[in-house]
Parts: C-alpha cells; structure tokens; sequence
C-alpha cells in the first residue's frame, strides 16, 4: 500500500446490533481485519483518513448505512459505529429489514482515497475522447474533477412477494446481483422524482472497465 | 467514487464505490436518498474518477 494510491478494504462484518426502538435507527458496530501485516502498518498511519462504503446490494434493498466517525483501532482490528435505517419504507422486508442484520453479516468496505490518485478534469475528459473511460452523453464535467450525470427515468421496486429466505440471502451475502436483477421491477418514471427523507433505486449507463 | 456531498440532487447512499470490472452496462444502479423536507425532480449525481492501484495478486474479491 501506497500512501498516493486508492485503496479498499476486505468486507467488514457486523460485530454487534443495538436493536432499534421508536423508528430510531439500528445501532451498529463493524469490525474490519486487515489483509497482513503491511496493510496493519498502513491502517495505524492512515485510519482516521478511511471512509466507509457500503455493500450495494444492502443499498438496492433499501437499507442506508451512515457513519458518522472515522474508524478507531480495537486490538488487531478497526471498529467503525454505523447507524442503519431504511429509506424505502415499501420494501417487503420493511417489517422486519432490522433483523436481518447479525454478527457477522457483512457489510462493505473501508476506502483511502488520496487526492494525488484522483484524476483532473483535463485526464478524464482525455480519457473518454479515447473511449478509455465511457460515461453517459449528458455528463458534465467540473472543473474540480467532479462529473454529473443524470440518471434514467426509471425507478426499481422489488417484487412485493419477495419472501424473507430470499431477502436473508441478500443480506447475508450469500446471494447478490445477479438475483437482484430477477427479482426487481422497471417503472417508467418521468420525471423521476424522490419525496423528502426518501430514496429511490434508478440506474445509468457507464463503462469503466 | 458517488459523491455524497451538499450540491447534489440527493445524495447517493452509503454504497459509493463503483467497482471498475462490474461497473459496466447500461444498467449500473444508483440507490439515490432525498435527507430534505422538499422533492427532489429529476435527480442529478456526481461521481470523481481515481486511478486503480497496481494488482499484486493479494487481493480476493468482495461482496457486492
């Protein structure tokens, strides 16, 4: 590991779940475990830059995850608190989404994202000249790096019978993607709009191989 | 990388890194969050490019 370079975590997995009351959010605490004793050394150095991402699949059914601090070193691991709720109150698992979560339930990684490994406005505008970088047509482009884009005027529901062994499986890891591509539903939505306190699962087109 | 910061039509939830294998197609999702008390219409995000480091054979695959 390099200190100028992206950097991503293993999965981390629940260690503990403070049940949630009153409609407050699930209080979570992760651990995260380092891949050998280099990647140790760069934690104790760099902890307090990560930041946590999510696993997209908790994300597409309707779970957001915030963490409000950096992580802190617990032993020979990282402790990260986490507060989840759902933003998706129409999901079928919206009755019981806080059970899913158990000790060892993954869910997601650590990230260093170091200015100098960031790309300027000028390398990504170069790089999708030269189609090594594909992103929607209507992108824009800022001049701190940061590209826009709109996503399609579509929104995605799970199908409402979707039962809990399934919804288990998507929480646990143990199924993904590839299921969650079967088991939802297309809407037509123009506009797309998103209601206050709220989310939406829409898509966009992009190619970063 | 999603950006989740002021200045964006929503926020992107927690799952912000886009892995650059699978982030390939016409169907990438975005699972997009409105915090305020007014709508959002016609949503917009904001995504910032990093280079990948070198792979040195170390790392597994994680979940998605």
């Amino acid at each position: 590991m390099q200190p100028d370079q992206f950097w991503t975590s293993q999965d981390g997995q629940v260690l503990t779940v403070q049940a949630a009351k009153n409609d407050k959010p699930l209080q979570l605490t992760l651990a995260f475990w380092p891949r050998d004793s280099s990647e140790w050394e760069f934690w104790q150095k760099h902890h307090a830059e990560f930041k946590f991402t999510e696993r997209s699949t908790l994300a597409r059914i309707g779970i957001e995850m915030l963490t409000p601090n950096p992580p802190r070193i617990d032993g020979n691991r990282l402790i990260l608190d986490a507060e989840a709720f759902i933003y998706d109150t129409t999901v079928p698992h919206a009755d019981y989404w806080a059970k899913l979560f158990r000790p060892g339930t993954p869910v997601g990684r650590l990230y260093f994202a170091p200015a100098e490994a960031k790309l300027t406005t000028d390398e990504i505008w170069q790089a999708i000249r030269s189609n090594t970088l594909k992103l929607p047509n209507t992108l824009s482009i800022d001049r701190d790096g940061r590209v826009f884009l709109t996503p399609h005027n579509v929104r995605y529901t799970l199908k409402p019978d979707l039962d809990r062994e399934t919804i288990s499986r998507l929480a646990n890891g143990l199924a993904g993607r590839n299921l969650l591509d079967k088991v939802q539903i297309r809407h037509a939505a123009t506009p797309l709009t998103i209601d206050p306190h709220t989310g939406v699962l829409t898509s966009c087109s992009m190619y970063l191989k | 990388m999603l950006n989740q910061g002021k200045g964006n039509f929503g926020i992107h939830t927690g799952a912000v890194l886009l892995d650059p294998v699978k982030t390939f197609g016409t169907n990438i999702m975005l699972e997009i969050y409105n915090p305020g008390d007014q709508p959002v219409v016609n949503p917009m995000v904001s995504v910032e490019v990093f280079r990948a480091p070198e792979n040195d054979g170390s790392r597994t695959i994680a979940l998605t």
